[in-house]
């Protein structure tokens, strides 16, 4: 029996897509069967990202509606062979499914798979509330801005109020330069104001964007940065004790790099 | 708290009915109530008020027959009107801060987050943190065991008499009975290691160390 986890965080532009592939990717490569499920219907990014956009047949709207079985709408990944993804219908809304038949695809792919993990989309209505209905846990995606902690404090509380616990935090887009000149929110002071426990930071990082655009998740690249960090939140999903990642060395290195080059 | 009690007042003993609760649940309690009570009331002339609950005819011929089956026969049995209850006499009232000391207090466990509004009649105690955009509304007192960032409004009642005590006060907004202040656009919001308590004086609400107010 596997588990559900919805990667979410209210606001949008915060990262849920690139950690949804990146985290997947990461458990994929470390054996897991891993299922993507997009949930952002009409605004589907997920298979882009994944660089599997050209392979799409079916998507969620058809499985929910029977038009195929589930199986026929899964795109294995080329790359990954324990990594599925079920896209998102490109031409419907948020209100093609409900709450129950995400519930029912839950369960069902709860059966198949070690890890199921559902891409939600940006904002609290139909499309968050089907995102959530059959997720066992969440990760609460945020970046170092007080309106994405804001946000991210809203998500908590309705996930809190819809019994999904275990809860974990997810700070993207970390810049330790500028945390180091008091120009942005450290690690402590987003846990002093959401108060969940944290499963990982992820530094902003150049290679992201280019991996994004490239269909190649980070996360299988071994030099970059951020994709160690999503490695590591894979490993602490599985259970396993990872010390958070010191972003201090590097970033004070490529810092320094900058100043030399009189760059700021 | 029980829904049934009883107060010594000027003309007589209250027995003071809660307005919630079911009518089976008052007639239950009122029975265990003065069954406690007999031996305290025996042999007075008692004259027991009923008030704080609107009853209507069937009921009170019940209540009736209850407290008659309990209480010595000359007892006077009087229905107040409209239900008002007296000033109680003596002083079972502690005097806070002027707050609605006899009130209930909701008691949440846990952070209050953004979007969530906690509305309530009397006071109101949170045992964790009220984060920004999350709303309170109390008719008395607010008492905050974290650090308060939420909007919050007491004494919603028109209460200029209630406080709001938090471990940091730090809203964007905070409003008092009446009154409306907000922090300065400014960061300069000192950081007190102190709990802190705002409170109206002078029509200026203001927030201090809560030490440094004489209680």
């Amino acid at each position: 029996m596997g588990e559900v986890i919805v990667v979410t965080s209210g606001k949008g532009g915060v990262g849920k897509t690139t950690s949804t592939a990146n985290i997947g990717a990461a458990l994929a490569i470390n054996g897991k069967k891993v299922a993507l499920v997009d949930t952002d219907i009409g605004l589907r990014n997920l298979d882009v990202v994944l660089g599997l956009e050209n392979r799409i047949v079916y998507d969620i709207v058809d499985v929910v509606e029977g038009v195929c079985r589930t199986k026929q709408a899964f795109i294995k990944d080329k790359r990954f062979e324990n990594l599925c993804l079920l896209p998102a219908a490109q031409t419907r809304d948020k209100n093609a499914v409900n709450t129950e038949q995400m519930k029912a695809l839950c369960a069902e792919l709860k059966e198949e798979f070690d890890y199921v993990i559902i891409d939600c989309p940006a904002g609290i209505e139909q499309g968050f509330k089907n995102a959530i209905a059959g997720a066992d846990r969440a990760i609460v995606v945020t970046t170092p801005e007080v309106s994405a902690v804001r946000d991210a404090d809203r998500i908590i509380g309705l996930l809190e109020a819809n019994e999904i616990g275990n809860t974990k935090l997810l700070v993207n887009r970390l810049r330790i330069d500028m945390v180091k000149k008091g120009d942005m929110m450290t690690i402590d002071d987003i846990l002093d104001i959401l108060g969940i426990e944290l499963i990982g930071v992820v530094p902003d990082d150049e290679d992201i964007i280019i991996s994004t655009n490239r269909g190649e998740p980070a996360a299988s690249d071994m030099k970059s940065r951020a994709g160690q960090a999503y490695r590591n939140i894979a490993k602490r999903i599985t259970g396993e004790e990872v010390p958070i990642m010191d972003l201090e060395e590097s970033a004070g290195f490529v810092a320094t790099l900058k100043k030399i080059f009189g760059m700021k | 708290m029980s829904s049934v009690s009883l107060k010594g007042v000027k003309d007589g003993v209250e027995l003071r009915l809660s307005q919630e609760n079911s009518f089976s649940n008052i007639l239950q309690e009122t029975k265990e109530r003065l069954q406690e009570a007999k031996d305290f009331f025996a042999g007075t002339a008692l004259n027991l008020i009923v008030c704080g609950r609107s009853l209507n005819m069937l009921e009170e011929e019940q209540l009736k027959y209850t407290i008659e089956a309990l209480l010595p026969a000359d007892t006077k049995i009087v229905f107040s009107k409209e239900g008002d209850c007296q000033e109680t006499m003596g002083k079972d009232r502690i005097e806070g801060y002027g707050g609605t000391g006899e009130e209930n207090a909701l008691f949440i466990r846990g952070t209050v987050r953004s979007g969530q509004v906690i509305e309530t009649a009397g006071n109101l105690i949170i045992a964790g943190d009220v984060n920004p955009g999350a709303q309170l509304m109390a008719g008395g007192d607010i008492m905050v065991m974290g650090n308060l960032r939420g909007t919050i409004h007491a004494g919603r009642s028109g209460n200029r008499g209630a406080v709001v005590i938090a471990l940091s006060i730090a809203p964007p907004q905070l409003r008092i009975a009446d009154m409306i202040t907000r922090a300065p656009d400014k960061d300069e919001i000192r950081r007190s290691p102190q709990p802190e308590i705002a409170y109206i004086k002078d029509g200026t609400i203001y927030i201090d160390d809560y030490s440094s107010r004489k209680m």
